[in-house]
Parts: C-alpha cells; structure tokens; sequence
C-alpha cells in the first residue's frame, strides 16, 4: 500500500499534463464550436458548406484516427507540428465538431417568436442572434457541453498514443516497471473519475449561475 | 510528397481486410452492450435497492472513465485472474461493457416513458414481474430507443479502433504496420479515414430512417 | 353473508398527508357499492388499496376472506399475486396496453397468469367483446377506438380474469360527455347481472343512485355517510354530505349549460 502511494506523485505528474491539455482543448473547442455551429446556421452559403463539412469529417471518423493521421501522416506532407501541439490541435477540432451542433441545436430550439420580437423591436438579424437568442439558448447548452468535456477528458488517454507522456501513458511505464497492474489501473481509473466528477460539478454551478434570476422566457421550463 | 495512389490500390485489400475484423468486434461488442445493457436498466429500475444503486455506480463509473484504461485493465488483469482471452475477445468485452453503460441510459429513457398506469394494469391481471417486463413494458419501451441505440453503435464502430493499442488486427492496426514497413503513413490512414467517413455518413443516414420511424425518444440520455 | 370486502381501522399516510384515518369498511358479497365524495378524499386509495396496488399503515385489509394487508407488513410477491386475482380494476384512464390488439389486450392475462389455452382464451374474449359491444373491433389496436370504446375494452379485460371482486375507478371521468352513457349501459348490464362485487367510485350521482344497493360518502380519509342510495344521495343526513352534493348538482348545472 505504501508503494502505491509512492506511485502517485509519478501519476499526478501525469494527470497534469492530461488536464493541460483537456483545458486546452476545450477553449479551443469553445471558440470552434461557437464559430462552426452559427456559420452553418446563419453564415453565407460557402462559409456555412465549410463549417458543415468541417462538422461532419470529425464527427465521421474518431479522435484516434484523426490524432495519427495529424501525427503521423500530416508531417509527410510538410506540416510538422509536435506532439503536443497535435494533441491539443486535434481533440479540440474534434470536441469542436460535436460542439458545434450543441451550439445549432439549442438555437434552433429558441422559439421564433424570440426572433420575432427581437426584429419588430428594429435588431437586425445579427443583434437579434447576439442579445436576445444566444443568451437564451447558452442555457440549453450547458449539460450538452458538460457531456462533451467528459468525453474530451477521456479522449485525452488517446494522446498517449503519440508519445505524451499523460495518465494512461505513465501508468502503462509503472505497470512495465512494477508488474503491479491492478493497483495502478484502479488509482488512475479513479484519477479519471474524480476529474470527471469535477467537470460535472464545475457544469452545475455553471448552469445555476446562468439561471439565476431568470424566468425561461420563450424556452420551455 | 503526395498522395499515391498507386501505393493507396495496392494496399487496400489488407485494409479492407483488417475493416472486416473491425465491423466483427464492433458487432459482436454491441451484442454485448446491448443484453447487458438491457440487464442493467431492468435491475436499475427493478431490482433490489441496494443492488440498482451498485448498478448506476458502476454506469456512472464505466461513462466517467477513458475506455482505452479500461481496455488495458481487461487485457492485463484478467489473465492474472486466470481468465484466458484473445486480444480480440479483450476487445470485444471492453467495448461491450463500455457501451453497455450509455446503453442502460437510453434503456431507462424507454423505460420511464412507459406510464405508471401500464405498471398498474399489469399488476391489477396479475402479471409476474417477469411477465410486466416482457408482455408490457419493454415492448413499449424498446421501439422508442431504436434510433438512440443506433446511434451508440455507430460511435462504438469509430472507437474499435483502440483495439490496436492491444494489438488487435483491426483496420487501424494494419494501416499502422503498413506505414512502419513503408515509412508512408499518409495512404493508410488516410483510407482508414475516409473508410470510416464513409460508414459513418452511411449510418447516419440510416439512423434518420429509424428515427423517423421510431420517434426520438430516449436520444437525448 | 360473507364478505368479499373489509377494511378494519385502516390509517394509510402519504408522507406528511394521512389519506385515510381509522378507516372502516365492510362489502358483503355480491353487493353494488358506489363510494362518492370530494377531490382528495381518498377514493381511489381506497381501491388501489384493495387492489393491491399501494399498501397501509396501520390496520387490516381483507379480500374475499383473506388478510391482504396487515399493518406495514407486505406480503411476498408471489402471496400478492395470488390475492390480486379476486380483484380487478377499471382505471380512469383506461391503460389498455396500447401494442397489443384488442383481442390480446383480452386475452394476454388469461393465458399468461390463469394458464389457459390460447385458443379457449381468445374464445372468451370474443364473448366478452360482444358482451360490451365492440364484436367487430377485435382486431383493431387501442389507438383506433373512441375513450368509450376503450374503457369498454378496459372493462372487458378486467372481466377476463373472472376476479370475484370489481373495481372501477371514475370509469367515466375520462370521456367525453357523448361517451358517457355507453360505458354506464355496460355497467349496468353487469350490475343487473349479478355474482360479481361492485366497487364504483364515481361522480356520476344519478348513475349512483339507479345501480347501487349502497352508497358510502367519503370525506378526509374517513366513512361520513353510509346507507342506501336513497338516503345518502336522496336525502342525506351529515351537512358535508349535503354541502358536496350541493356543489356536484351545480357542477352538474354548470355541466348542462
Ligand atoms: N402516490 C401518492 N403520493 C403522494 N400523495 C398521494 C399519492 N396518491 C394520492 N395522494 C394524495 O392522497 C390524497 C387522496 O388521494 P386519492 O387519489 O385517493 O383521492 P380521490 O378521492 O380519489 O380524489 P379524486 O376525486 O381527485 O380522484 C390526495 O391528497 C392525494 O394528493
Ligand atoms: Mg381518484
């Protein structure tokens, strides 16, 4: 028992760079999902083809297909880009990509009357999108986005396929040196769990922040 | 460097092989994922307390956690139990009982989406608990989920690629050993991508035609 | 006589709420009896009790002379179903299994819990639909009948089991007005028929009074007024019997109007 603890400090080490890149990822994911879900909305026909085929390419193949293909792959055609640059790169165009129909979805779920309000009191469609839509539809995003986070966190375990030296990757060198297997996948598993359950809280509070004080205007309660 | 597709033809049938392996373990996977799945809701909902409450632990432990530990955890400790699997049968159990997690959720949506008076009215016939199960709600229960159960499979597809990280012959596996040999990555995985691009789009289609047959219900779990 | 029916000093809370309080209440066989009173007075605890379908707190509970409750103590699974088979109920809001047809709505219980042969099964459910008038949409599914047609269905079901003892919960409330008097006509027929215990809540008075032997007013959790129809709904004695029956008659006004 007191050699497992003495693991710990080698797999939070881990853990760190596993959260480095799960919060990277997810600003990055944000600002895609945010870009990609409206464009494919309410952006001009090239531009909303662009975000749709963008959507559709990462929702259609894994995060793992796409880590290696950007690792191993893109560098044959001149792009080198680092490992952990290609992580980050890579499960947040991929979080991004699911993301963006969260985004979609919950605008399309705003009731027209919303907008129509919004025109007859002289926004433009733009205005009408940015004060009086989105900020009812943020509300409906944030379960959805708790659920991608989880998965981003999980999906970052991938990254030790491409040498990042993660949770997963340390726990696979303790489990070589050690042998003790059961030990070390069970300590990391409820590593994994915890900063699980961790995105899961941080969500709540969110959605009761952006609740407070608000009756549900057009949406549903 | 570019594109060869001359290499990309001559290569192919081995990746298709290797996609053959792939849709094996998904199908059997989900054969897993769904009995036991099913399993799971039923105790959840019908079985004794402190038994459904373990059960929804463990779903809420098995969603939490990366499915890539959880294929490690099987592939090294289950022989040090003394239980002797193939790397492929490994994988097939730790897609199964990882889907079969997401599975009981959109289970229980089925489930709760059977009123109260159905329960009621099968008791007051007299019907076994076995006998509401089969003869009323889960016929009333099942048809919903179809399309949210589709969906689960078409994910787990995109994710049996882990099964190379234990050295499991599936299509992402061969594209690996095929770029090592060659030192050209960018064809193989690129066909892998477009292989799994092109299923996924496919079933996505197919998912639409279920839905509009079933309902939605159950999707959003 | 003996009964088919006894509720001795039954206390049944929801939480906080008592529903019932020192509730006593004895069916004889054989008998018509129709419970009325107000929104939440404990109705349809009283028949769901009976049915098995909720237990109590305090008290006892017997059905065709046997203990189905006593106290908190719940009897085993297997012990409940056995009991549940002298009763059946009629809901207000039918619960017709809506993917079965209308003959195996009928059908499916006896063959499955009674153990019968599919085929003498499917017999009586096709003299019961006559029964309730509905021989030619044996084939069709619930979706496709009227809420009459439904809870006559739900009636025929019921039937199916031969349980001793019949419960019908406002049977009637559901439906539109139109609807109303053919599932009171199946009722009827049933009640003049005979062999079979009645229990009818409803807020149907006259309906009440024309087929019952007797009728229980029922007011927070307790008996208020007990006796034939005549007495309580023609000429009540307690003031809170008067006072519902006052507002039920002007709801029934309203109704007409
Ligand atoms: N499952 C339950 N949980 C909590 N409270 C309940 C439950 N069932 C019934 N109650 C409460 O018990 C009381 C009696 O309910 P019950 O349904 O027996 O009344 P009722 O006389 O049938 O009324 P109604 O004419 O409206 O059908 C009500 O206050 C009701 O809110
Ligand atoms: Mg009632």
């Amino acid at each position: 028992m007191t050699d497992s603890l003495a693991m710990l400090p080698l797999l939070l080490e881990g853990l760190r760079l596993t959260l480095q890149i799960t919060v990277l990822a997810a600003v990055l994911a944000l600002v895609l999902a945010i870009v990609a879900g409206l464009a494919r909305s309410y952006a001009p026909r090239p531009l909303a083809w662009l975000a749709a085929t963008y959507v559709e390419i990462f929702r259609g193949t894994s995060a793992l297909i796409q880590l290696f293909w950007f690792f191993f792959a893109l560098p044959l055609l001149g792009v080198e880009l680092g490992a952990f640059v290609t992580a980050v790169l890579v499960l947040g165009l991929n979080s991004g990509a699911y993301g963006a129909e969260v985004v979609r979805g919950a605008i399309g779920a705003v009731p027209r009357g919303q907008w129509e309000a919004a025109t007859s009191l002289g926004y433009g469609r733009l205005g009408a999108l940015r004060r009086v839509v989105f900020p009812q539809a943020a509300l409906a995003m944030v379960p959805p986005a708790g659920n991608l986070a989880i998965e981003l966190l999980k999906n970052t375990a991938l990254v030790s396929m491409i040498t990042l030296s993660d949770l997963t990757f340390r726990a696979q060198i303790l489990r070589a040196e050690t042998l003790r297997t059961v030990e070390i996948f069970i300590l990391v598993l409820v590593l994994y769990y915890l900063a699980a359950r961790f995105i899961t809280h941080g969500m709540g509070r969110l959605e009761r922040h952006l609740a407070r004080g608000r009756d549900h205007g057009g949406l549903a309660p | 460097m570019t594109f060869d597709w001359a290499y990309a033809a001559a290569i192919l049938p081995a990746l298709l092989e290797g996609l053959v392996i792939t849709v094996q373990a998904t199908a059997l996977g989900m054969v897993v994922a769904l009995t036991l799945g099913l399993a799971m809701a039923v105790v959840r909902q019908g079985g004794p307390r402190w038994l459904g409450w373990s059960v929804g632990q463990f779903i809420e432990f098995v969603r939490s956690t990366p499915l890539l530990i959880q294929l490690y955890f099987l592939f090294y400790v289950l022989p040090e139990i003394g239980v002797a699997l193939s790397p492929l049968a490994t994988g097939i159990l730790a897609l199964g009982v990882h889907y079969a997690a997401y599975c009981a959720e959109v289970y229980r949506a089925g489930i709760n989406g059977v009123s109260r008076g159905q329960w009621e009215a099968a008791a007051s016939l007299g019907f076994s608990p076995w006998q509401t199960w089969r003869r009323v709600v889960l016929p009333q229960a099942l048809p919903p989920v179809i399309p949210a159960l589709g969906n689960y499979l078409v994910a787990m597809f995109k994710d049996t690629p882990l099964l190379s990280a234990i050295t499991v012959m599936e299509v992402l596996q061969v594209a690996k050993i095929t770029g090592a040999e060659s030192f050209r990555y960018l064809e193989p995985l690129t066909l892998v991508g477009v292989m799994f691009l092109a299923l996924s789009l496919a079933a996505a289609q197919l998912i639409r035609g279920l839905e509009r047959r079933f309902g939605r219900l159950g999707r959003a779990a | 006589m003996s009964l088919a029916l006894a509720f001795r000093d039954v206390g049944k809370r929801f939480g906080e709420t008592r529903v019932l309080e020192a509730f006593d209440l004895e069916v004889p066989s054989g008998e018509k009896l129709a419970i009325i009173g107000p929104s939440g007075s404990g109705k349809s605890t009283v028949l769901r009790i009976a049915m098995a379908l909720e237990g109590i707190d305090t008290g006892r509970v017997e059905l065709m002379g046997e203990t189905l409750w006593e106290g908190t103590r719940r009897p085993p699974e297997r012990e409940l179903r056995r009991l549940r088979l002298q009763a059946g109920m009629v809901f207000q809001h039918f619960n017709l299994f809506p993917h079965m047809s209308v003959l195996e709505n009928i059908w499916r219980a006896p063959v499955d819990v009674a153990g019968i042969g599919r085929e003498e099964a499917e017999t009586r459910a096709r003299e019961l639909l006559s029964r309730v008038g509905l021989a030619e949409r044996a084939e069709a599914m619930p979706d496709q009948l009227s809420g009459g047609q439904k809870q006559r269905v739900a009636i025929a079901r019921a039937l199916a089991m031969r349980p001793p003892v019949m419960l019908f919960d406002e049977v009637t409330s559901a439906l539109d007005p139109e609807m109303v008097g053919e599932v009171l006509g199946v009722l009827r027929d049933l009640a003049d028929q005979g062999g079979i215990t009645m229990l009818l809540v409803t807020h149907e008075m006259q309906f009440a009074a024309e087929i019952a032997d007797r009728v229980v007013f029922m007011d927070g959790g307790r008996v208020v007024e007990d006796g034939p129809p005549s007495q309580v709904i023609g000429a009540p004695v307690e003031p809170r019997t008067r006072a519902f029956l006052a507002s039920v008659l002007r709801g029934a006004d309203v109704r007409a109007d």
